[in-house]
C-alpha cells in the first residue's frame, strides 16, 4: 500500500516536472527581473537543504519522499527559466539539490552521487568548448538543454534511490540479525537456568538416593532396599527424561550446536560399549562389535554422535533380552555407516513410520518393562539429521531389528546415499 | 589424597564429601568461590571439584584465577555443575578445567572414579 502510494507520487512528481519544464524553458518573456531571481534562488536552495537534511532525514523512515519531490519541482522550474540568460552558472546551480538529496545517504554516497553529476556538466560543458553543441540560442539548444537537466536528474535521483534502498536493506538486515542473536542469546540462557534449576534437586534425590540403593548410608531392610532402588531408577529415568525434553527445547529453539571435529569412531563405539558393561545381563546378553576394516577418522560431533550410538545399544537391550547385540561400522569414500542389530523381538509391524517421533513406543512395550522415555530415537534422528546423514530401522530377515544411520565422510551436509552393505 | 569441592549449595557438598570421606579421601568443601580458592592455596588439594554458577564469584572466574596461580595451576580442576556442556563446557575447556561434569550424571561413587583417575595421570 506504502509503496503504491510512493510510486504514484514519484511518477506524477516526474510528469509535472517535465510540464514545469516546458512552460517556463519556452515562455516569450522572463517573469521576474534578476534581483528576484537570486532572491528566489537562496529561498529555494535554503528550503531544498532544509528539506534534504532536516526534514527528509526525519521522514527517510517512514519513505516519505514527495517532500523531497515538491522541492524538486520548485527548483528545476526557476533554474530552467534562468538558463535561457544565464547560462552554465545557474545550470551548476542544479547540483544543489542532487548534492543535498545525496547527503541523506552516507558520505561516501552522497559523493557518488554528486560526482556522477558533476561529470555529466563537465562533459557538456567539454562538448560546448569543441563547438559541439549548437551555440546560438535556439529550440534545438533549449531542447538538448532540457533533455540534459532531465537525464541528469532521472539519473541521479535514481542512483540516489538506489543506494538508499540498499543502504535501508542492509540497515534492515543488521537490525534483524541483532533482534535475533539477542533473542537466541535469551532463550540459550533460559534454556541453561532452566536446565540448572530442574537437575539441582533432581541430582541431589538420584545421589542420595544411590548412597542409600548401594548401602553408603546403613543397611537397609529387604523391603525398605526394594523401595530405595526403586525410586533410584526412577531417579535416574527422571532425568533422563528431563535431559531429552531439554535437547528438544534446544533443537526447537535452534540452539543444537555441533562441534564438528575429526575423531576416532572405533574408540568411540568401543568407550559406549564399556558403558554398557553393567547394563548387559550375561550370559543371555551379548554386545559385540564387528569390525570390517580399519576405520578412516570421521568428522561429525563425537559427543552427538556418542549420544545416537548409545540410544540405539539401550534400544536394543531393552528389546532383546536375549541374544547377541552387533555395532558394526562400515565406510565408503563419502559415507560411513553405523549398524546397530539384535535378535531380540523386531519392530511392530505397523509402527515402523513412527518409530522415530516422540513418545513413541512399540506395542510390546508393556511386555519389556521398558524404562525410556520414549525421546531417543527422535533425538538421535534429529542428530544425524543435523550431520546431513540419514537414520532407519527394519526387521532382520530371521529375528530381531537393525538400525543404521549414515553420517558424510567430510562432515558437510550432503544427499544421502545408502552403502546397501546387506 | 585431598579433595577440595566448590559449591554453594550445601545439599551437594554434603552428598559427595560424605561419600568421599566413607572412601577414605579427605574432602574439604567451600560454599563459595572466594573461600574456595584460600582453602585450595593453604592446604593444597590434590584434586577441585567446582560448581558454576555460585553468588558473587562465578565458578568459570575462579578456574581462571587457579589456572593464574603458580602454585595452582597444574592441580586437576573438574567443573560439577548443572549447566549443560553447551553452555559452558568449550569455555571451562580454554580455561585449563580437566573434566565438565553435569551432577544430574555423576552419583558419588562415580565422582570417586573420576578422582582415583585423575590423581592416576602423571601431570605435566
Amino acid at each position: 500500500m506504502h509503496n503504491r502510494l510512493e510510486k504514484i507520487i514519484e511518477v506524477s512528481t516526474w510528469l509535472i516536472i517535465i510540464l514545469v519544464i516546458f512552460g517556463v524553458r519556452f515562455l516569450p518573456v522572463k517573469l521576474l527581473d534578476d534581483g528576484a531571481v537570486f532572491l528566489l534562488i537562496g529561498i529555494i536552495t535554503a528550503i531544498a537543504l532544509f528539506y534534504y537534511l532536516i526534514v527528509y532525514k526525519y521522514f527517510a523512515k517512514t519513505n516519505r519522499f514527495y517532500f523531497k519531490n515538491i522541492a524538486d519541482i520548485i527548483l528545476i522550474g526557476v533554474l530552467i527559466h534562468l538558463l535561457k540568460d544565464y547560462g552554465q552558472f545557474f545550470f551548476a546551480l542544479y547540483f544543489l539539490p542532487i548534492a543535498a538529496a545525496a547527503l541523506s545517504l552516507e558520505f561516501i554516497s552522497a559523493l557518488l552521487v554528486a560526482t556522477v553529476a558533476s561529470l555529466f556538466v563537465i562533459f557538456e560543458i567539454f562538448l560546448s568548448s569543441q563547438q559541439l553543441l549548437p551555440q546560438s540560442d535556439s529550440y534545438f539548444q533549449g531542447i538538448w538543454q532540457i533533455a540534459l537537466i532531465l537525464f541528469i536528474t532521472i539519473f541521479c535521483r535514481m542512483l540516489a534511490l538506489q543506494l538508499r534502498q540498499e543502504k535501508s536493506a542492509k540497515e534492515e538486515s543488521q537490525e534483524r540479525e541483532k533482534i535475533l542473536k539477542e533473542e537466541a542469546e535469551r532463550q540459550k540462557k533460559f534454556l541453561s537456568m532452566t536446565s540448572h534449576q530442574l537437575f539441582t534437586p533432581l541430582s541431589m534425590i538420584r545421589g542420595f538416593v544411590a548412597m542409600l540403593d548401594d548401602q553408603t548410608l546403613g543397611k537397609l531392610a529387604p523391603k525398605q532396599k526394594e523401595a530405595v532402588s526403586e525410586i533410584h531408577k526412577n531417579s535416574i529415568r527422571m532425568i533422563s527424561l528431563v535431559s531429552e525434553l531439554l535437547s528438544i527445547s534446544r533443537i526447537e529453539a535452534n540452539q543444537f550446536i555441533l562441534n564438528k571435529k575429526p575423531f576416532d569412531l572405533e574408540a568411540l563405539v568401543e568407550d559406549c560399549i564399556k558403558g554398557f558393561s553393567k547394563t548387559i545381563a550375561r550370559p543371555h546378553q551379548k554386545l559385540v562389535f564387528e569390525k570390517h576394516n580399519a576405520l578412516a577418522p570421521v568428522t561429525a560431533d563425537a559427543e552427538k554422535i556418542r549420544q545416537v550410538i548409545s540410544n540405539l545399544v539401550d534400544n536394543a537391550v531393552k528389546y532383546c533380552k536375549k541374544g547377541t547385540i552387533t555395532i558394526s561400522c562400515l565406510q565408503s569414500p563419502d559415507w560411513t555407516t553405523i549398524r546397530v542389530s539384535d535378535q531380540g523381538v523386531g519392530l511392530d509391524a505397523g509402527n515402523q513410520d513412527r518409530l522415530f517421533t516422540p513418545f513413541s513406543r512399540g506395542q510390546n512395550v508393556l511386555e519389556f518393562d521398558n524404562q525410556g522415555t520414549g525421546l531417543g530415537l527422535y533425538i538421535s534422528k534429529i542428530i544425524v539429521e543435523k550431520h546431513g546423514g540419514h537414520i532407519s530401522a527394519e526387521n532382520n530377515q530371521e529375528k530381531g531389528a537393525t538400525f543404521e544411520f549414515s553420517l558424510p565422510m567430510n562432515g558437510a551436509k550432503g544427499e544421502h546415499e545408502s552403502l546397501n552393505h546387506r | 589424597m585431598k579433595v577440595l569441592i566448590i559449591d554453594d549449595e550445601k545439599g551437594i557438598l554434603k552428598m559427595y564429601s560424605e561419600y568421599l570421606a566413607q572412601s577414605g579421601i579427605e574432602t574439604i568443601t567451600a560454599t563459595d568461590g572466594e573461600v574456595g580458592i584460600k582453602m585450595a592455596k593453604e592446604q593444597k588439594p590434590n584434586v577441585i571439584f567446582l560448581d558454576i554458577i555460585m553468588p558473587r564469584y562465578n565458578g568459570l572466574d575462579v578456574l581462571k584465577d587457579i589456572k593464574n596461580d603458580p602454585d595452582l595451576k597444574n592441580t586437576p580442576v573438574f567443573l560439577l555443575t548443572n549447566l549443560p556442556a553447551e553452555s559452558s563446557g568449550p569455555t571451562a575447556k580454554e580455561l585449563g578445567a580437566s573434566g565438565y561434569l553435569v551432577k544430574a550424571n555423576y552419583e558419588p561413587k562415580m565422582l570417586l572414579a573420576i578422582v582415583k583417575s585423575a590423581v592416576d595421570i602423571p601431570l605435566e
